[in-house]
């Protein structure tokens, strides 16, 4: 079955068990396919817009409200909706640094942060990481110091990605938020792996700037995301146009010139709407699904010579692994290489493990139930007694 | 099904009388037995990759399969011969 005779249905998520590290937690609601069928027309949001025209702004269907309510859910005091976490950074970036600044950034940093601050022809710093592979508030502290002695002036911002995208550890960013507050350097709380699965208050972490991704975390389409920020820099991130054109004078008043207007005009943004009720019941059973991580990646630590890279017990449903010890002597000699994992792993019904990698590599648990997850542990196990491995 | 629209303005649409349910019947059980077969979808997604339905499981199919069935018959019966 093809769309427009090219295009092959996905059916991924019907047919298997999707372990893919990036994929687990934007995946659909019931309601927010729902409102993709109803709302997938261009500017579908549009039809009630009325003055002050601007997105935030319509009542019907209820985006005020939806605003309103993501920044109460994240505890900060002004949220947008962002096309994805990337241009939530830019956004702060180009409101808070220019030429000649420096931003800080985590060595587990995402290359989004990274573009966000080139972006804004500022430089970024990153700050290291302990043996543990976390970033410390002292370590951001050290950081700011150094960076200070040697420019001469401090950092413009620090970002910091609660769980990083590379090993899902937890980093301190209630430690960092005290640090760069000590330095009066806002702090932007990269949630991209945490809001819409993990509660998030941004409060009581003490940080300026909440970030979140709608197809990451929150069950939304591509690109989706948020921007919360605290009363004190809605003014300065969200600030609105003061620009007069000089042949026709024209203004264009409210629109918010970080976001260049109007962001998700469309399907994305109703399909976000749709699945908040269930997402923000899902961020209260995190703990229920970091058990079933820890459940798999138990289940990989008990063949023999294989390690857990991520932090361990695991924090967070997205996990990295080395397999070097275990499947990948048998790729060694295998006809498929490092394919027959991710074979066997399909015939099971089992898809998302990046093919061909057979040392280290991520799996993501995120939104599986007890009955999946066990059947994904067992299919380690029984690959590994297919060849010897236990 | 709520609308963005009240419903005296669809109401009030003049249409040619293709359908006897009156158009907007007939947009309201489009979008239901769509939005049944989506639960439906979700189900498969959900019991991936065996498909074997729990008890519940099978209540929810059952029922999500009645309600696109009871709208695309409508939707039929309103077609005129």
């Amino acid at each position: 079955m093809k769309i427009a005779g090219t295009i092959p249905i996905r059916e991924v998520e019907e047919n298997f068990i999707n372990i893919q590290p990036i994929q687990a937690a934007g995946r659909l609601t019931a309601e927010a396919m729902k409102a993709l069928i109803a709302y997938g027309d261009g500017y579908s949001t549009c039809d009630q817009c009325r003055k002050p025209f601007r997105l935030d702004k319509i009542t019907k269907p209820p985006i005020a409200e939806f605003h309103k309510d993501l920044a109460r859910f994240l505890n900060m005091d002004e949220a947008r909706v962002t096309p994805g976490a990337r241009r939530a950074f830019q956004a702060v970036c180009l409101a808070l640094a220019e030429k000649g600044d420096t931003v800080l950034v985590s060595a587990l940093g995402h290359y989004t942060e990274f573009l966000a601050v080139e972006n804004a022809k500022a430089t970024v710093r990153e700050v290291p990481t302990n043996d543990l592979n976390v970033v410390t508030g002292d370590a951001v502290a050290q950081k700011i110091e150094e960076v200070t002695r040697e420019q001469g002036k401090s950092p413009v911002l620090v970002m910091l990605d609660h769980f990083d995208y590379s090993l899902a550890n937890e980093h301190d960013i209630a430690g960092a938020a005290k640090a760069a507050h000590q330095y009066d350097i806002p702090i932007l709380y990269n949630g991209a792996y945490t809001v819409g699965i993990k509660p998030v208050d941004g409060k009581a972490l003490g940080v300026d700037f909440v970030v979140g991704s709608g197809h990451k975390s929150m069950a939304s389409p591509a690109p989706s995301g948020v921007l919360a920020t605290t009363s004190g820099y809605a003014d300065t991130v969200f600030s609105t146009t003061q620009m007069i054109g000089d042949v026709t004078g024209r203004q264009f008043g409210v629109k918010e010139v970080q976001m260049l207007g109007c962001t998700l005009m469309g399907g994305n943004i109703l399909a976000m709407m749709a699945s908040f009720p269930t997402v923000k019941r899902r961020v209260e059973e995190w703990d229920e699904y970091v058990t079933k991580s820890n459940y798999v990646v138990d289940a990989l630590l008990g063949i023999k010579g294989n390690t857990c890279v991520s932090e361990y017990p695991r924090k967070h449903t997205l996990s990295k692994v080395d397999t070097t010890g275990s499947f990948d002597t048998v790729a060694r000699t295998h006809k498929r290489r490092g394919y027959f994992l991710s074979d066997e792993l399909k015939q099971r019904g089992i898809v998302g493990a990046f093919s061909g990698a057979t040392r280290a590599w991520k799996l993501n648990t995120y939104g599986l139930s007890w009955d999946q997850i066990r059947y994904v542990a067992d299919a380690f196990k029984e690959i590994a007694g297919k060849y010897g491995l236990l | 099904m709520s609308s963005l629209f009240c419903q005296q303005e669809i109401n009030n649409i003049k249409r040619l009388d293709y359908w006897s349910l009156g158009m907007d019947n007939a947009v309201d059980n489009l979008f239901e037995a769509l939005f049944a077969l989506t639960d439906l979808r979700v189900l498969l997604r959900e019991t991936a990759p065996s498909h074997k339905l729990s008890a519940e499981q099978q209540m929810q199919a059952r029922d999500a399969l009645a309600r696109a069935k009871a709208a695309l018959s409508k939707l039929e019966e309103g077609l005129q011969e």
